[in-house]
């Protein structure tokens, strides 16, 4: 068996593995090592290449935005920020028809652009608006899948968790890549706006609806969430103007919105500690499976299959548009159980080199910003689709009573939202692009 | 046993806490840091090396972290098919996947130690602050055996215990649905 056929065969046994439910980190970690051995016939090498190989995975400074844009997000759950951020939301749209579920959708936004994490953003803006949602007699299946939907806004949004490990998996820009996702982000907001509008009129949802605000309220409600429109701007800004790096603008944003927490009296002792574990907690998690990652990669790499892979694509001939789609679906299909990072972590070194070899028309670091958002909206899609909808389960989890049948139900006019969506962007790239080509 | 397991679990909440504390100090070293680089023309500048500080802390708080993260069980795994399976079997991979986290955190946690011993033989200095890299390795360490400490409380546990497999059945409105009330990545992650 030559190394390469070692590196196919890699994939069915790390699914077979995966499926068993073997954590994701314990199985690309142990195909990985046994791979390598495989192929080099020898403990030797392994081992000691293992001396440094955690160390050297753990202190990379690009990582380290990870753990600080992910505090960021925790100090922002406990800031109060949520609160503020819906009744601005309601003073601008809650007149509409679905007004609140509209608010909803904004709120989400809005929470977004200061919090990378999507389960975050889904359970502290949850807390706010589901019981609001409810109150004002919207149906059981809209509000929470109206929450579950808004909460991937927390990643679509920049500054995002999900693009930073696309960023240094692919080798880059964070900054460039956080411009390109704003347009797309915009319009994740926008289709979801329209997916409600048509459900309060076609689906008989019976809601009761807010007295249009006035402008004097607008401004005051708006002057209330400066801290979130000012540590965006700062966060996002200063990455764009060069005036830090992205992992110094995570520290500063986490800095910033630690301290908004703080004067508004979300952080005691208690929570404080809760913050520092849940970081923790979701810190090790990434980073375990990124070990997991670096041993199954440097297997991969021996076996040269990405190379081989991307030059066995590029023979078949095939029209890029085609295999483009045949990638996005895979993400799809594996976002029906599993989470947006460990599917990016597992499948961008085999994909991205078959990317790297398609002809779009767009120059090549172009096309792998715009793959990055691509790639970003899709995996963000699984947190929503049964059976394993980690969004929908977290606001399921606020609202008990509700079964989760009824809340799958009620997404899928959102996913369909999301499926447009990426074909928009796909047919025009210049969406988001656009505002690249603008600033850069 | 129990006592053994309250014993680790307080410890690597004190360490997670710690891995908190010093990816703080981060933040208030990086903040310092910026401001200095701003107003360079005063006289004032960046701290030296805040990069080499941030690469030092971040080694320093992931591996602090990770006896919280194993002692929690906070492993992203994927459990659609295994709802559907025996319960003895999924026990059998349950307590398999446990001895492998054993195993590769031993793996780690030993082959960590060569790279630390190396390293001091070696005097490898960082580029701009001259630390000498065996600092950053010693400081690990500790994080790095408490985990192989978690993941063997882990093994023990799933073995002896076995715990109800029973997962909600998703189709069905009543049920109990799995506690995602803490923002996490998903998976399996029960807090202690």
């Amino acid at each position: 068996m030559t190394s390469l056929d070692l590196g196919i065969m890699a994939f069915p046994v790390l699914v077979v593995l995966i499926l068993l439910r073997v954590p994701i980190m314990v199985s690309m970690f142990v195909v990985g090592i046994v791979g390598q051995y495989l192929v080099l016939g020898n403990w030797v090498p392994i081992l000691a290449q293992m001396k440094t190989l955690s160390y050297s995975s753990f202190s990379s400074y690009s990582l380290s935005v990870v753990p600080l844009f992910l505090l960021m997000g925790q100090f922002a759950s406990r800031g109060g920020l949520s609160t503020s951020l819906f009744t601005a939301a309601t003073k601008m749209v809650g007149h509409h028809r679905g007004g609140v579920a509209l608010s909803s959708i904004a709120a989400c936004g809005g929470f977004g652009a200061i919090c990378g994490s999507s389960l975050a953003t889904a359970a502290t803006m949850g807390q706010v608006a589901l019981p609001e949602l409810r109150r004002y007699g919207y149906s059981d299946r809209l509000s929470t899948a109206v929450l579950a939907a808004g909460g991937t806004l927390g990643v679509l949004i920049p500054p995002s968790v999900v693009l930073v490990i696309y960023a240094i998996l692919t080798e880059q820009n964070i900054a460039k890549l956080f411009i390109v996702a704003f347009v797309p982000g915009f319009l994740a907001i926008l289709g979801y706006m329209i997916t409600v509008s048509v459900m309060v009129r076609i689906g008989g949802e019976k809601e009761t609806r807010n007295a249009k605000a006035t402008w004097a309220e607008r401004r005051k409600a708006l002057t209330d969430i400066w801290p979130v429109i000012s540590i965006f701007l700062l966060v996002i800004g200063g990455i764009y103007l060069g005036w830090f790096t992205p992992t110094e603008a995570a520290a500063i944003g986490a800095g910033a919105t630690g301290l908004v927490a703080w004067f508004n009296g979300g952080l005691n002792r208690q929570s404080f500690e809760d913050a520092l574990l849940e970081t923790a907690t979701s810190t090790a998690m990434i980073f375990m499976i990124l070990l997991g990652a670096a041993v199954f990669n440097s297997f991969l790499a021996f076996t040269r299959l990405p190379f081989e892979a991307a030059g066995f694509v590029t023979e078949l001939g095939l029209n890029p548009w085609l295999i483009l789609v045949v990638m996005l679906v895979v993400y799809l299909i594996l976002g029906c159980v599993m989470d947006s990072l460990s599917m990016i972590i597992l499948t961008i070194p085999v994909f991205f080199p078959v990317f790297q070899t398609l002809d779009f028309g767009l120059p090549p670091e172009e096309a792998a910003l715009w793959f990055g958002i691509l790639v970003l909206i899709v995996v963000e899609v699984g947190l929503i689709t049964p059976p394993v909808g980690l969004n929908l389960f977290v606001i399921n989890a606020l609202a008990k009573d509700v079964p989760l049948a009824e809340s799958f139900k009620g997404i899928i006019p959102f996913v369909i939202s999301d499926i447009v969506r990426v074909i928009l962007l796909m047919a025009f790239p210049i969406l988001s692009l656009g505002l690249l080509r603008l600033l850069f | 046993m129990t006592t053994i397991k309250t014993f680790i679990t307080a410890a690597a909440r004190v360490f997670a806490l710690i891995g908190g504390v010093v990816l703080l100090l981060m933040v208030v070293m990086t903040i310092i840091s910026v401001i200095g680089r701003g107003i360079n023309a005063y006289g004032l500048g960046p701290i030296p090396g805040d990069f080499e500080l941030v690469e030092f802390g971040s080694a320093f708080v992931i591996f602090w972290i990770l006896p919280w993260a194993q002692i929690s069980n906070a492993h992203v795994a994927v459990d659609v098919l295994a709802r559907h399976f025996p319960k003895k079997f999924n026990h059998v991979v349950t307590w398999v996947s446990q001895g492998l986290m054993l195993i590769i955190a031993g793996l780690v946690a030993y082959q960590l130690t060569l790279g630390f011993s190396d390293k001091l033989n070696y005097g490898e200095m960082s580029f701009i602050l001259m630390i000498p890299v065996w600092w950053g390795y010693l400081a690990v360490l500790p994080g790095a055996y408490l985990w192989v400490l978690a993941a063997l409380i882990g093994l023990f546990y799933s073995i002896l215990i076995k715990p109800d497999y029973d997962k909600p059945d998703y189709d069905k409105p009543d049920h109990d649905k799995p506690d995602f009330n803490k923002p996490n990545m998903g998976g399996q992650h029960d807090q202690p």
